[in-house]
């Protein structure tokens, strides 16, 4: 071979060489494809070590776990190592995520998501809370670090394949620990705490429109909602009240709580801090799970004493609306050795079971939407903050990251989340967050939860619980109750009339330079709202107001839903004379919007004697026939949702425009009913109401034209409302979806988005994480989660769960066939 | 060469290929699985290579069910854009190239030295 052609084949060699290096990942047997190895679940023996005696772990037909162990240690091992063989990358992702890693692992565009996991503090209390557990509990630590354990043993084991999401970003996996657990706890705490941005928003609205306005918008208790609220009554608790502290609840609701008796901040300085009170908002606000999922957690859950029940046994049902990922933040196991015997779902990461049951009990968790943080005003200057008068230095704590040294400062309160300049004066915002004392024991909690044998025993439980605060809906054999528990700090307050009353929380920011607006102590466990076995046969805790208005620690950083969930709920229950499982599973799948019904009364009264066009007419004609129900075929909804969204554009959007509060929630839907009612020449509606509501009505069909076409028909709910369950890669091939989706973001069985005048709407990304009916009685219990067991795109237990929460049916979570067996040992 | 040494050594290069898919992800590797048929002439070395390491690498995925090899084509396909037949084949197809480039190139460096050897001593 002459020399030029020798060169040109070693160039050509040197060259597919080269080239061969970018797809490592399509290697046959080591790239991606191994993938598939872990897609499966068919029967077989792992050999690993760690455990003190052999391990079975039986799969069902759906997906779920049932391990079975001889002690605690081989329990929590297994359960550690069965959660990383299903969901490793889900895990070490959202462990990342909350200890402020992600930069190092995505580069520079998870830079802001670090900074405000790090300005928040959740790797500061995660260590703080693991130091306690392992110095306060340790046997309680114990079984957190036999989980961690168990996760390693399968990262070190041969049965270890790599993940897909990590074989494609090349990332190996570090080995957990008890930290990562706790650091994740602190994430979920946060995403679900009340108390920081809405006393932040509500400052906004505040020094922007006035008092008169702001209460009106957003009144203390949403419109209608007396009579329903999680505890039955008045307010009083174990015979503690407002009234029995001699005073008026009345007076006390009659007052402006955003005013400077109150917060210590004056109001004319307050609106001039609105750039200050803006960057706070902004930098608590977590740049990248914001991108997946707007701000629509929420929950439902009720319970039906056994007098109620037409089983003669207590019921409960419980759906958590969270984020909706693939796959699903929840894992089916059932955990079972001499001292456990528990089914339900772990929370990925967590060790044990967060919501179930066992034989004799039953719980379910929703959020309460009042205050466990605090936001205060700070006057700093430099690395000094203002306290009583005297000038203290701030601690800095210091994180090294991609782009330099991030330093957050702390004062007596918390983190300074924001600075601001004003008249040569620096002002700042800190957090005062109940999880940052490191005690929120929720894990010692839900383990004696898992461990329950009667109702006192969940109630004893909770005693643990900190951080946040969660409804927690209790069931057993013999009883059905309710409490809110968890740390609530109260702010002691002095009245206009001189009187004094421990509060929870804030309507607007605090004065953190005096030790009058501190924290002075929290809610009492034997006064946490909670009621046991109701007259009524009932209760229900939707996120509507958690007491009314006699409870003696009143909720004045109460920031509860519109209670649509909860009236909706209330009526159902309320029409029957008995409840079964049937109708609890009926109730779940409810699609009618409370509101709407109400409200599309008063549309229709304003669009009656309206000339319309023919295509007007059409849509007038399903608006008028429409029931209320929020189902995929609708047309009716489709007319009222965007006939809704451009009333709230025209009225509340205008007001917020003119102020620059677009960021900020829309009033309720009841506020709408309410004010429509009451001042329908209020100057919100421009001056008549009825003309609000045609102008809406034309812009929506004229919308919904351009759109959708002329044709009415064509204008489904399903083709403008749709559900995307998204992957947390962010790669929409791992994701699933978007599918048409039913419900709103009042209906029980909820499909919330925001109301946007755009077609088709922004996905549907929040919805009810699992649903749970439980009668620990009867040994009746159901459940199903939109995903499935496995985190692994090319497993049918990715998704097999899916249609059948879409269909609102559920599994027999005691009566499915075992399709594989693992023995570890 | 006789008959004996030319099946001594694709089966020598089938076994090295293998070796090298199971515990490797380089298809560079394909040079070395080449080396054993420096014995062929070049264009025979070229064919013998290409076939070796295609035929070898895509029984590999025999290992998987064909369904989801399918399914995780398409998946790696939408992500990086290309055919999902392409996914399958990509690596099999540079394997293969490398080995029949690397066949031709041992045929002609191998029996060179040795040559230059033998008329050395």
């Amino acid at each position: 071979m002459r020399a030029v052609s020798f060169a040109a084949l070693i160039i050509i060699i040197i060259a597919i060489s080269y080239f061969s290096q970018g797809i490592q990942l399509l290697s046959p047997a080591n790239g991606a494809w191994i993938a598939i190895k872990s897609s499966g679940m068919s029967s077989q023996n792992f050999s690993i070590q760690g455990l003190e005696r052999n391990v079975t772990i039986s799969i069902d037909a759906t997906g779920m776990a049932h391990i079975y162990a001889y002690n605690d240690h081989d329990l929590f091992f297994a359960q550690g190592f069965y959660s990383a063989y299903q969901r490793l990358d889900q895990m070490e992702f959202e462990a990342i995520l909350a200890s402020g890693n992600l930069s190092r692992y995505i580069g520079k565009s998870g830079l802001d998501s670090d900074k405000t996991m790090l300005l928040l503090g959740l790797s500061r209390n995660a260590y703080l809370l693991q130091n306690n557990l392992k110095m306060n509990y340790p046997s309680y630590y114990a079984l957190i670090q036999d989980f961690s354990e168990g996760v390693n043993s399968y990262i070190h084991s041969n049965y270890y394949v790599t993940p897909l999401v990590f074989k494609l970003a090349g990332i190996r996996p570090f080995d957990w620990s008890p930290f990562y657990s706790l650091v994740w706890q602190e994430y979920m705490s946060w995403s679900l705490t009340t108390g920081a941005s809405e006393p932040l928003a509500y400052s906004l609205l505040y020094s922007s429109v006035g008092p008169s306005l702001t209460g009106q918008l957003w009144p203390y208790y949403p419109y209608y909602t007396e009579n329903a609220t999680v505890i039955p009554g008045d307010g009083e608790v174990n015979n503690f009240s407002l009234v029995k502290q001699g005073i008026s609840p009345s007076y006390l609701w009659s007052l402006d709580w955003a005013q400077s008796w109150a917060t210590g901040v004056n109001t004319s300085l307050l609106s001039k801090l609105t750039p200050l009170i803006r960057y706070a908002l902004s930098n608590i606000s977590d740049p990248y799970m914001s991108s997946f999922a707007s701000n629509f957690v929420g929950s439902n859950s009720w319970v039906i004493t056994s007098e109620f029940s037409s089983t003669g046994s207590a019921m409960l049902a419980n759906d958590p609306h969270l984020p909706l990922y693939a796959p699903s933040l929840w894992l089916p196991v059932q955990l079972f050795d001499p001292n456990f015997s528990v089914a339900g779902w772990e929370l990925v990461g967590e060790p044990g079971v967060l919501i179930g049951h066992t034989s004799h009990t039953a719980w379910g968790l929703t959020t309460p939407e009042g205050n466990s943080a605090n936001v205060y005003l700070e006057i700093l200057n430099g690395s000094n903050y203002l306290f009583d008068g005297k000038w203290y230095r701030m601690q800095e704590v210091n994180y090294s990251l991609a782009d330099g040294t991030y330093t957050v400062y702390y004062t007596n309160n918390g983190p300074v989340i924001a600075r601001y300049n004003l008249d040569n004066k620096e002002y700042g915002v800190s957090l005062n967050w109940i999880a940052s004392r490191g005690d929120s024991y929720d894990l010692i909690a839900e383990i004696k939860l898992d461990n329950s044998s009667s109702y006192q025993d969940m109630v004893n439980a909770l005693r643990y619980w900190g951080s946040p605060p969660q409804n927690f809906a209790l069931v057993s054999t013999d009883h059905a109750g309710y409490i809110t528990a968890g740390y609530y700090p109260l702010i002691n307050e002095t009245l206009p009339n001189g009187k004094s009353v421990q509060v929870i929380g804030s309507r607007s920011i605090l004065n953190g330079s005096t030790a009058k607006y501190e924290p002075s102590g929290l809610v009492p466990f034997n006064y946490l709202p909670q009621a046991t076995d109701p007259e009524r046969g009932y209760m229900f805790a939707p996120n509507q107001p958690t007491v009314w208005k006699n409870y003696p620690y009143p909720f004045i950083g109460g920031f509860w839903a519109s209670g649509g969930r909860a009236q909706a709920i209330n009526n159902y229950i309320s029409s029957k004379s008995s409840f079964s499982i049937q109708q609890m599973m009926q109730l779940q799948s409810n699609i009618t919007d409370y509101w709407a019904v109400r409200l599309n009364r008063l549309f229709l009264n304003s669009l009656s004697n309206m000339s319309k066009t023919e295509l007007q007419q059409q849509a007038y004609s399903y608006l008028y026939s429409w029931n209320g129900a929020a189902s995929i075929d609708s047309i009716g909804m489709t007319v009222y949702w965007y006939t809704l969204s451009e009333l709230d554009n025209i009225t509340y959007g205008k007001i917020y425009s003119q102020y620059n509060l677009t960021k900020l929630p829309m009033p309720f839907t009841s506020t709408t009913i309410y004010l429509a009612i009451n001042q329908p020449n209020s100057s919100i509606f421009a001056g008549s109401f009825e003309n609000s509501v045609r102008t809406a009505f034309i812009s929506a069909v004229s919308l919904l034209e351009r759109s959708l076409g002329s044709n009415v028909s064509d204008w489904k709910w399903g083709k403008v409302h749709l559900l995307e369950i998204q992957s947390y890669s962010a790669l929409a091939e791992l994701s699933l979806g978007p599918y048409p989706i039913w419900g709103d973001s009042h209906t029980v069985s909820v499909g919330g988005v925001p109301e946007e005048l755009v077609i088709p709407e922004p996905y549907v990304r929040v919805g009810s994480s699992l649903r749970l009916i439980a009668s620990p009685q009867t040994g009746q219990f159901y459940g199903v989660i939109p995903g499935g067991a496995s985190g692994n795109v090319l497993s049918s237990f990715y998704s097999n769960q899916l249609q059948f929460w879409l269909n609102h049916q559920y599994y027999d979570m005691n009566n499915q066939t075992i399709i594989a067996r693992w023995e570890l040992g | 060469m006789n008959v004996y040494h030319k099946i001594l050594a694709l089966v020598l290069s089938i076994v090295i290929a293998y070796i090298s898919l199971l515990y490797t992800s380089f298809a560079a590797m394909g040079i070395i699985v080449a080396l054993p048929l420096f014995i062929f002439r070049p264009l025979r070395s070229f064919v013998a290579g290409f076939a070796i390491s295609f035929v070898s690498s895509l029984s590999i995925y025999i290992i998987y069910p064909l369904s989801k090899v399918s399914q995780l084509a398409l998946i790696l396909g939408s992500i990086s854009g290309i055919p999902s037949i392409l996914v399958i084949l990509l690596y099999p197809i540079l394997f293969s190239l490398l080995t029949a480039f690397s066949g031709v190139m041992w045929s002609e460096i191998i029996p060179a030295i040795s040559k230059r050897r033998k008329s050395g001593s």
